[in-house]
């Protein structure tokens, strides 16, 4: 691959469209490979359809006695796609979720693009899903209306039945399964009517619940085979560090160590390499854990080692304070920063950030005369089998990559590096592995979001509102994690809320600045809108603080009439152009919920913030009230969202609930730091999450429309710091403009 | 290596394991039950919760040779039936995101209607503080948790 993760870039209408015929491509395409239920089974004796006789498609499989079972191409790390998935499937072939079986594919490009990723999937595949059910639909109503003779229009299939109402007859989906299996698959299958639908866009329980809840889901480190042994790895403490010495006498006198093996340092580009280091294998986890601490360990630290987080931080603030290139001019800003008025400026800091999700990196391979398998929590399937084809020096089609349940993603797991490790380790024991990362080689060894740094500087008319505007960006690239010579922000990273400001200025300059990276850079849940979301709603809130007026009423000035927003030459062919007034709307939305216009009680703040982020609108308000003890507690969230046509409704109201989870925990809490190149923290004491105890009532409102299907993983999460430091301020409590505000 | 009689899930187990080896990778790695999760190794975030004589304790830092003449209950062993009250509720909620710290979750909420059948606010947050759910699955458990106690909780 090209290794370039181009996750989050806008779909334009002529991508929209190639996805449209891809589906159309898997739609002629038979069903191979053997997808797998739950997660994974081994055995995979839960396969619904086992003898499948009709497979119009990669998605569906029918038997002969009726049974339909839809593979899931995209992986579930808690977004709820196995179950929205399903229900876009089940839809189409007019039957229920609870009537249908749902596998998990592994990572095979027969499935079309599987990156889990970009809040995409329902996004691009809503469409494709469907036509994969209609299909199957179409043809089983077809081969019954040739069985009895009768025209088509005549048939209708409901509930695993094809009925003819005149005749009063009616066969089974596996009755007529074979015949439809010999008819041609339509490309353009007839899709429903929004009106007609029973489960889109409405709740639905999650399909995994059940096994969630009684201890039989499983993920990356949960299946056990026979002869299997454990490993872990003392991974290297700088990225780019060589191992110089290694004295493994102790650990290999600890009881149940087996083996200890040197792992190469990744060079650079990193890419998705193993970061290298000395792994232990043992018959438990905890034995290699215990070999892993006895180890002696000697290393030239490298180049990274100078990484230290205060004086990065100063380096960014002196790039960001002078004249950086130029992305986008519009009018003259310095022309209207000469005249005399009001003028605003500030600067925005936000640390680098872990994932930290609850299950850390883990995965089990076993490589034999065959192949490899694996079996792993991977958003990103089919550049996992690219990855361990290329770590093992063998050909992909030798390799299955079995996805299993993700103990949370939120971008992790698209980096499959320690996947290639189990395999390496698998390949180099002769058995089994399964490799267990430790919290903290979890928190050290991150693919980290960007440490970041802004500079924005505005003039005001005499209304109050910003002529001009300056902004200039600094953050090392993710780039820098596939090209080492990439040392500013990316086209596709300043569109992450940077260079599409909604916002109407009439002069405007963007600048982005330069900064090198000395950890591995990756994408995190909301990527680079997190700090440009806190710096533009943030110096909104400033710039209105001078002008004297109410945030809301000036964001809403300041988005004007609704209409849509064209920031690239790419965005004129969009379907999904900004709409301010749907911006507009989830501000007003959020801000009714919560009773903005109310008089608030003495010591209690209101923040208000919105951004939009793959392609959807969101607005919160939070509510903060001053405690007896003089501290400060987060009372109440509104979060208003419009992501267009809605899939599950409940896991959609679930993720706004979990992005303020999420948005606090950065805003409050989330903060890496380095020191001679080691990342200080290591697990949840000094990398704390928010708890049960802080956290807030969440109301979510929903937009109930019909426009596109966009994006709802990741957007949730943007607004939360901006609004919470403007309730800070409102409250008389200001915690400033560097995150994490540490109130608590 | 030493061999350790264990009860659990109401079924007596001879294993063998370091005496130091925590409860937690006795379960997963030497019987193979591996609904219990492992998330920090220091007690800190709960995923490896189990009950030890019906208390919520993390089994990731609990040596296995303390627990021996102890009754240990696993999610697995949560209910006969599959159906104990939380696990109803936290289905009728939806409350799984990603799923992986809620065996943590259940065992430390089902500890606390044991022991408090009626939990105020006050008590479950301070119950449930050790649990740390990364999806932000909080208000949810709160709703399940006073459902099945029968307070009835806003979904």
């Amino acid at each position: 691959m090209s290794g370039s993760p181009q996750p989050f870039r806008r779909l334009d209408r002529r991508e929209f469209l190639k996805v449209g015929l891809a589906s159309g491509t898997c739609l002629a395409m038979a069903v191979g490979g053997t997808p797998v239920a739950a997660g994974f089974d081994p055995a995979r004796v839960h396969q619904a359809a086992a003898k499948p006789v009709f497979t119009p498609n990669v998605f569906v499989a029918v038997d002969g006695d009726g049974k339909v079972s839809i593979t899931v191409q995209r992986s579930e790390m808690g977004q709820g796609i196995r179950t929205s998935f399903a229900m876009l499937v089940a839809e189409e072939l007019n039957l229920r979720l609870d009537q249908v079986t749902v596998l998990q594919a592994t990572g095979d490009a027969k499935y079309g693009n599987q990156n889990t990723d970009g809040s995409r999937s329902v996004r691009t595949l809503y469409i494709p899903m469907r036509q994969a059910g209609a299909a199957a639909r179409e043809m089983l109503e077809t081969a019954a209306a040739q069985e009895w003779g009768v025209a088509v229009a005549e048939v209708h299939a409901e509930d695993g039945q094809i009925f003819h109402k005149k005749s009063k007859r009616s066969l089974g989906y596996g009755a007529v399964a074979a015949k439809a299996a010999a008819l041609p698959v339509p490309q353009k299958p007839k899709l429903k009517d929004r009106k007609d639908f029973t489960l889109i866009g409405k709740d639905h329980i999650g399909i995994d619940v059940d096994a969630v809840t009684h201890g039989q889901a499983r993920y990356g480190a949960d299946l056990r085979l026979p002869g299997m042994v454990f490993a872990s790895i003392e991974h290297v403490p700088v990225v780019g560090a060589q191992l110089t010495a290694m004295d493994d006498a102790a650990t290999r006198a600890i009881a149940g160590v087996l083996d200890v093996i040197k792992m190469p340092s990744a060079t650079p580009p990193v890419l998705f390499k193993p970061l290298g280091g000395v792994a232990v294998v043992a018959t438990s986890t905890f034995a290699a854990f215990k070999g892993r601490e006895a180890l002696k360990l000697t290393w030239d630290l490298g180049a990274n080692a100078g990484f230290e987080s205060g004086a990065y931080q100063k380096a960014l603030a002196a790039t960001a304070a002078k004249d950086c290139k130029v992305v986008r001019q519009v009018g003259d800003v310095a022309a209207a920063f000469a005249k005399p008025g009001k003028k605003v400026k500030r600067t925005y800091y936000m640390p680098l950030l872990a994932h930290a999700s609850m299950e850390p990196p883990a995965a089990v391979a076993r490589v034999d005369e065959n192949g490899c398998e694996v079996w792993a929590p991977v958003q990103a399937p089919q550049r996992t089998r690219e990855v361990v084809a290329a770590a093992l020096g063998m050909d992909q089609s030798k390799v299955t990559i079995n996805v299993s349940l993700l103990g949370g993603g939120f971008g992790r797991k698209s980096k499959p590096d320690f996947v290639a490790e189990a395999a390496i380790i698998a390949k180099q024991v002769g058995k089994p592995v399964c490799l267990t990362w430790k919290r903290e080689d979890d928190i050290r060894h991150d693919y980290y979001h960007s440490v970041s740094w802004q500079h924005m500087e505005a003039s005001l008319n005499a209304d109050g509102y910003p002529e001009a505007l300056l902004h200039r960006t600094v953050f090392p690239s993710i780039g820098s994690t596939f090209d080492p010579s990439a040392r500013a922000g990316s086209e596709m990273e300043l569109g992450l809320g940077f260079s599409n400001n909604p916002y109407q200025v009439p002069n405007q300059q963007l600048e982005v600045g330069q900064a090198d990276a000395h950890v591995r850079i990756g994408w995190l849940r909301a990527v680079c809108n997190l700090f440009h979301a806190f710096a533009i709603n943030r110096f909104v809130d400033a710039c209105a603080l001078e002008a004297g007026k109410d945030p809301l009423a000036y964001r809403l000035h300041l988005l004007g009439e609704p209409r849509n927003l064209v920031f690239s030459e790419a965005d004129k062919e969009s379907p999904y152009q900004l709409n301010t007034g749907r911006l507009a709307h989830v501000l007003r939305l959020a801000a009714d919920k919560a009773g903005w216009h109310e008089k608030r009680p003495a010591g209690v703040g209101m923040g208000i913030a919105a951004h939009y982020s793959f392609l959807s609108y969101v607005a919160h308000v939070v509510r903060v009230k001053k405690k007896a003890d003089g501290g400060f507690v987060v009372e109440r969230v509104d979060v208003a969202l419009d992501c267009g046509q809605m899939v599950n409704t409940d896991s959609v109201r679930a993720q706004m609930e979990g992005a303020v989870v999420f948005g606090l925990s950065l805003a409050l809490k989330g903060e890496i730091t380095a020191e001679g190149g080691r990342v200080l923290q290591g697990n949840f004491d000094d990398y704390p999450m928010l708890r049960m105890g802080e956290t807030p009532d969440i109301h979510v409102h929903l937009v109930d429309n019909a426009e596109l299907p966009t994006g709802v993983g990741e957007p949730g999460v943007p607004p939360l710091a901006p609004a919470l430091a403007s309730a800070l301020d409102a409250v008389g409590a200001p915690r400033g403009d560097a995150l994490p505000l540490k109130f608590v | 290596m030493a061999k350790f009689k264990v009860n659990i899930n109401n079924r007596e187990e001879v294993v063998e394991a370091e005496a130091d080896m925590p409860l937690l990778w006795v379960l997963r790695d030497v019987l193979s039950l591996t609904g219990t999760k492992f998330g920090c190794g220091k007690a800190l975030c709960g995923a490896c919760t189990v009950h030890i004589n019906g208390v919520a304790t993390r089994s990731c830092v609990l040596p296995i040779s303390a627990v021996t003449d102890a009754k240990i209950t696993t999610i697995e062993g949560m209910s006969h039936g599959g159906d104990h009250p939380l696990q109803e509720s936290w289905k009728k909620h939806n409350v799984p995101q990603c799923g992986y710290c809620q065996a943590g979750q259940l065992m430390s909420a089902a500890a606390l209607l044991a022991q408090n059948p009626k939990p105020d606010d006050d008590a479950i947050d301070a119950a449930m503080n050790g649990n740390i759910c990364r999806c932000g699955t909080y208000q949810r458990i709160r709703a399940a948790i006073k459902d099945a106690a029968g307070q009835g909780g806003t979904p």
